[in-house]
């Protein structure tokens, strides 16, 4: 991004392809596993009745992608970013794959 | 830190911009189309004004009993039976059916119930070809997804445009007139600012009725992957409302109930005046008729359902009474019902739909003011960004720009000219025009890829300029139909499409002659003087 001293070349390059990949693949990923894990906590917590919760978390879904594809951007560095995605991802696969009364 | 996150920001917000604007053009220009498609595809059929031909359910009860005979003799063994009512003066009663092998339709006189000559009026997609485009490229569900994501990349940009903005209310005032680049920032910040709201509605709600197709994953995180899981989704989304009437065939023939007792029975209990009236099973004691209310309406509530009364097709009976008053969903249903009439500008009638229409074409504006200030900032200043490409990569983005903004006003005026020019009785002719479209739209890049940008700029904004001040000529040529022969008969939808088009095309003439001014003017590209300069935002 900022573009300082001499990183002109192929780490500059590389950087910005990472964070691309991270911004488009890597968010769409996380935004999926958040929002599917979100819905399927709010149905164990019953808090919601399920077809809310598929609703209310599918269509927030499109606003958490973005605001991962700007954080991807604003990050320090693209191993920060890849970092952080991989936070969401792990933490929303764990209550994905937790025996919650689920599908049925 | 925070001059960090402003200046990543920029960068975002400048190549995700320009990455997705091109496709974002299209998106947007036929999407503002799309807006007024029902007129476009009033004009595009080109149907003689018949005389003396009464509108809505004022078609006599002889035409309906005509059309039943007349449906009953072509296609005894249907599915369905449609009759379309006249909706505005000159209309005619339309009728259409599908067997189990193939579809036909006709026309009948609505007062008399005489069959009007074939084919009545041109095949063609008409303004649904814009709305097709709009969301799927004409592309299936390869366009479907890459509209998508360029949407995506809109929000992204929207957002990162807000970020880095120092001055949102100043730039509703500001305008610097013949500075180049400043120019084209003003441009751009007014276009997107006027109109800002609106640009994260449409955007946002594009994406979000979709979102079984484009985000099933909590849908099957909830309700599991199987086959039938969206049908159980479905099932208990509208547990409310009422289960759809099914009335399989019993193989006994019954004689088909009197229509217009029907359709007046139907505007009782509704209040909504009759649009078409639909026959499932004809011929069947089992037969089902279904009578629709209009799509469009003056109405205060944002959800409108088309109100519809089922009949049984032999007693009359009422089977079923789908009010226009929208019944209470639950909440997030009613959510996702507000964002589809909010983005198909289902409400408020003809004034919300210019809104749109204008807002719609301040979004492009904005897309296109971007693109431009793109190249022109980097024609000012070229810098190095792709090393020793840097040259043909801004000569490529140039001509793209050209294309994307120009190239496809000549493809949507060019798709009214192919609806013209094509025989009417050619067989295929709708698929014709479409092709027509997409011939233009992909012919542009390599046309502004031969020439330079400057003169690309005015050639393809002056032949789409002339293409639509000439709009009216053709018509008169070719169908001895022109606006004001459609003013004068009550048919302003069809005389809207006439006028406005050719508005569009002084707008694109103006454009043209900007363009040739300041290449006269010799702002020539001016070279990179400096090489060690960074990129700007």
């Amino acid at each position: 991004m900022t573009r300082g001293r001499a990183d002109t070349g192929w780490r500059h390059r590389r950087s910005i392809a990472s964070r691309v990949l991270a911004a488009t693949v890597g968010c769409y990923a996380g935004a999926a596993l958040a929002s599917a894990a979100l819905a399927r906590a709010l149905v164990a917590l019953s808090l919601v009745p399920r077809v809310d919760a598929v609703l209310w978390t599918s269509l927030g879904s499109f606003a958490l992608y973005a605001a991962g594809a700007l954080a991807v951007f604003g990050a320090a560095t693209a191993t920060r970013a890849w970092v952080g995605l991989g936070c969401v991802a792990l933490a929303s696969a764990a209550i994905l794959v937790l025996p919650l009364p689920g599908p049925g | 830190m925070h001059g960090h996150f402003r200046q990543s920001m920029a960068w975002l917000h400048t190549w995700c911009g320009l990455v997705c604007g091109w496709l974002l053009c299209a998106v947007f220009l036929t999407g503002t189309l799309s807006v007024f498609r029902e007129p476009i595809t009033r004009w595009m059929q080109a149907r003689p004004v018949l005389q003396a031909a009464p509108v809505g359910d004022a078609a006599t009860a002889a035409a309906l009993a005509q059309a039943v005979r007349h449906l009953g003799r072509l296609a005894p063994d249907a599915r369905f039976w449609r009759i379309e009512l006249p909706q505005q003066p000159g209309d005619a009663l339309l009728l259409a059916w599908r067997t189990a092998r193939a579809a036909g339709q006709a026309a009948l006189h609505p007062a008399t119930g005489e069959p009007l000559p074939e084919p009545w009026g041109r095949a063609t997609e008409g303004g649904r070809h814009f709305m097709s485009f709009h969301y799927m490229l004409q592309w299936d569900a390869l366009g479907y997804w890459v509209v998508g994501g360029v949407s995506m990349g809109m929000l992204v940009a929207l957002v990162s445009g807000v970020a880095v903005h120092r001055r949102i209310f100043q730039d509703f005032f500001t305008f610097r007139r013949g500075k180049g680049p400043r120019s084209w920032l003003d441009a751009h910040n007014l276009s997107a600012v006027l109109p800002l709201p609106f640009l994260f509605m449409i955007v946002y709600t594009g994406l979000a009725i979709f979102y079984t197709g484009y985000m099933p994953w909590p849908l099957q995180a909830v309700y599991g992957t199987d086959d039938a899981a969206f049908r159980r989704y479905q099932a208990e989304l509208s547990h409310d409302g009422q289960a759809p009437l099914r009335r399989p065939r019993t193989g006994q023939p019954g004689a088909l109930h009197d229509l217009a007792p029907l359709l007046r029975q139907a505007q009782r209990l509704t209040g909504q005046p009759p649009r078409m009236a639909v026959v499932e099973q004809p011929g069947d004691r089992n037969a089902t008729v279904r009578v629709l209310g209009p799509r469009e309406r003056a109405s205060r509530t944002l959800r409108n359902p088309v109100s519809s009364v089922a009949f049984d097709g032999t007693t009359g009976a009422v089977l079923q009474v789908q009010s226009p008053e929208p019944a209470a969903a639950r909440a997030g249903e009613q959510a996702h019902q507000a964002m589809e009439a909010l983005h198909f500008a289902r409400f408020g009638g003809w004034t919300m739909k210019w809104l749109y229409f204008f807002s719609g074409l301040l979004g492009t504006a904005m897309v296109a003011s971007g693109l431009v200030l793109f190249a022109a900032k980097r024609r000012q200043k070229r810098g190095d960004a792709f090393g020793r490409a840097t040259g043909a990569v801004y000569r490529a983005v140039e001509a793209l720009n050209v294309a994307a903004v120009a190239g496809l006003c000549i493809a949507c005026v060019g798709f009214l000219y192919a609806n013209r020019l094509l025989p009417a009785d050619l067989p295929g002719r709708a698929a014709w025009e479409i092709r027509a479209f997409l011939a233009l739209w992909l012919l542009a890049p390599l046309h502004a890829a031969c020439r330079p940008a400057e003169r690309a700029w005015t050639e393809q904004l002056g032949a789409a300029a002339l293409l639509c001040v000439a709009l009216p000529l053709l018509n008169l040529a070719t169908t001895g139909q022109q606006f004001v022969g459609y003013a004068r008969a009550g048919d302003w939808q069809r005389a809207g499409v006439e006028i406005a088009t050719v508005v569009f095309g002084l707008a694109l003439a103006f454009a043209a002659r900007q363009a040739r001014r300041t290449r006269l003017r010799g702002h020539a590209p001016v070279r990179a003087r400096s090489r060690a300069g960074a990129v700007a935002p």
